[in-house]
C-alpha cells in the first residue's frame, strides 16, 4: 500500500517523534527557567527594599516606611505564587525520552500487533487501522487510529489523534458518532485517559495504540455518546418503525417517543403530543392534549380551556336563547298593542322604526308624557331602568 | 534481579521493580496485577508474546495493558 511505513522511512519517523519528544522536554525546561527567573526578580526587588527599609528606620522616616511595608507585602504575595507555580512545575515526573532505536523498536512492535503501519508525510500522520468492530451485534466497521506526530506535546490534547472510521456505520440518532464513544473522530478515551497520556509523553507508540484499540473494543453502556441500544434509531411507541434523531418525537403526556406519523401538537400549548393522547374538543373540534382539556363548570361536559374561557359550552348558550325568545315575544306584542292604538287614534298604526324596536319604551314614555321627573331607558334586552 | 516493568493499567507507569529469580509471567502478574485477570491483559516480555510459565531474565522488559477499558462521554 502506498502509505505502509517500512525500511528507511520508520527511521525517519522514529527520528521526528524522538526530536518532538526533546522539543517538548526543553519546553519544560524553558518553563522552569522563566519561573526562577521570576522568582530571582522578586527577591531582588525584596532586597532593595529591605535597604530603604533599614535607611528609613535609621531616620525615623515613618511615612516612607510605611511605604515600604505595602511594597513588601505585595512582594510576598507574588513570591509566594510564583514559588508555588513553580514547584507544581519542577516536581512534575521526569519522563525519560527514549532515543531512536527504542522509538523504532516501539514502531516495530505496533507494525507487528496492527499488521502494518500507515505515514501519511504531508500531515505527519502515524497510523494503524484495527481490525472489523461489532459490539453487541453492532457493526461499527474498521477504525484508522492517527496520531499527529506535530501535535505531540501540543496543550490542545483533542487534535493529537483522531479515530476515523474507514467503513462508517453510524448512528442513525447522530451521524457524527461513529462508535458509541467516538464522536467527530474524538476519542473519550475514559479510564484510559491518563495511561494514553503517559505513554505518549515516554515516546511508547505501541502502547498508545493497543491503549486505543482496548477502548474501541469495549463498550461502556453508562456513558456513551449514543447508546447501542439505540444505535439504529429508537422504536416509535405506537406503530414500532424505527426513527432517527431528527424524526423522534416525545410526547409530554405519556413520555414516549414517536415518529412523525404518530405524533401531532396541542392546538393550545403547541406541546409535542403522540396521537393517543390528543384529545378533540368536542366544542371547537381542534386537536387538544389531555393537559388543555378540561369540564364545564355548568354540565361537566369535557371541553378544552379556551372553549371554557370563551363560555362556548352548548349548556351555557341556551339561556341566552331563551332570553332572545322572550325578546321576540315582548317585540312582537309591543308592535301588536302599538297597531291597534294606531288604529284607534287614526295614525294606521305607522310609528318610526326605532320607537318598534323598543316598544316597552314607547309604551312607558306614553305612560308617563308630560311628567319631568323621570325619563325612560331601554337596554335593548326589553328591561326598562329609571334614569335621575 | 531487576527487570523493566510497564504498567499500562489506571495511570500508567513505567519503573524498575525487583523480582525474585525463577519468577514465571503468571506470577509476576499476580504480584503487580492484584485482583486482575489475565486473560484481560496483553502481556509482552520484550515486545514479544510469552507462555504462562516463561521465567523472567534479568533486564527483561514487561509490558501490561488491559484489553477491556471503558470509554466514556466527553465532559
Amino acid at each position: 500500500m502506498e502509505n505502509e511505513l517500512s525500511g528507511r522511512r520508520l527511521w525517519q519517523v522514529a527520528g521526528a517523534i524522538r526530536d518532538r519528544l526533546h522539543a517538548v522536554r526543553l519546553s519544560r525546561f524553558h518553563k522552569a527557567q522563566g519561573q526562577i527567573q521570576g522568582l530571582a526578580s522578586d527577591l531582588a526587588e525584596l532586597e532593595s527594599v529591605r535597604r530603604k527599609l533599614s535607611l528609613c528606620v535609621a531616620r525615623s522616616w515613618t511615612a516612607a516606611a510605611g511605604s515600604l511595608m505595602d511594597e513588601a507585602a505585595r512582594l510576598f504575595r507574588s513570591l509566594n505564587f510564583t514559588s508555588k507555580d513553580a514547584e507544581l512545575g519542577l516536581n512534575k515526573p521526569e519522563v525519560a525520552i527514549p532515543n531512536v532505536r527504542d522509538v523504532l523498536e516501539e514502531l516495530l512492535q505496533a507494525e507487528e500487533e496492527f499488521e502494518g503501519l500507515r505515514y501519511y508525510p504531508e500531515d505527519q500522520i502515524l497510523a494503524i487501522v484495527t481490525d472489523t468492530i461489532e459490539l453487541e451485534g453492532i457493526y461499527l466497521g474498521d477504525f484508522e487510529v492517527q496520531l499527529h506526530i506535530a501535535a505531540l506535546g501540543d496543550p490542545s490534547f483533542r487534535s493529537l489523534y483522531r479515530v476515523v472510521a474507514l467503513d462508517p456505520h453510524p448512528s442513525v440518532r447522530n451521524e457524527a458518532v461513529t462508535h458509541p464513544h467516538v464522536s467527530e473522530e474524538r476519542l473519550c478515551a475514559g479510564d484510559a485517559g491518563a495511561a494514553i497520556d503517559t505513554a505518549l509523553a515516554g515516546g511508547r507508540i505501541c502502547d498508545f495504540f493497543i491503549l486505543v484499540r482496548s477502548v474501541l473494543t469495549n463498550y461502556n453502556r453508562d456513558s456513551a455518546y449514543v447508546t447501542l441500544e439505540d444505535w439504529d434509531g429508537a422504536a416509535c411507541h405506537d406503530c414500532g418503525s424505527v426513527m432517527g434523531e431528527d424524526d423522534t418525537y416525545y410526547c409530554t403526556s405519556c413520555d414516549n417517543d414517536f415518529c412523525g406519523e404518530c405524533s401531532s401538537c396541542c392546538s393550545r400549548c403547541d406541546e409535542t403530543t403522540c396521537l393517543g393522547c390528543l384529545e378533540t374538543c368536542p366544542v371547537c373540534e381542534d386537536s387538544v392534549c389531555s393537559g388543555c382539556m378540561t369540564r364545564c363548570p355548568e354540565c361537566g361536559e369535557r371541553l378544552c380551556r379556551r372553549c371554557r374561557e370563551e363560555a362556548r359550552c352548548p349548556c351555557l348558550n341556551e339561556e341566552p336563547e331563551t332570553q332572545e325568545e322572550e325578546k321576540h315575544d315582548a317585540d312582537t306584542s309591543g308592535i301588536e298593542d302599538a297597531s291597534e292604538r294606531g288604529e284607534a287614534d287614526g295614525t294606521g298604526g305607522t310609528r318610526d322604526p326605532d320607537e318598534a324596536a323598543t316598544p316597552v319604551a314607547a309604551q312607558a314614555a306614553e305612560e308617563g308624557a308630560g311628567e319631568d321627573r323621570a325619563s325612560v331607558h331601554t337596554d335593548g334586552l326589553g328591561e326598562t331602568a329609571l334614569l335621575p | 534481579m531487576r527487570i523493566m516493568f510497564i504498567n499500562n493499567d489506571g495511570g500508567g507507569y513505567a519503573d524498575y521493580v525487583e523480582v525474585a529469580a525463577g519468577t514465571t509471567v503468571d506470577k509476576f502478574f499476580s504480584q503487580q496485577i492484584a485482583g486482575g485477570k489475565a486473560e484481560d491483559y496483553l502481556i509482552r516480555v520484550n515486545r514479544q508474546p510469552v507462555p504462562r510459565d516463561y521465567v523472567l531474565q534479568e533486564g527483561d522488559r514487561v509490558t501490561v495493558t488491559p484489553t477491556k477499558i471503558e470509554g466514556a462521554l466527553a465532559a
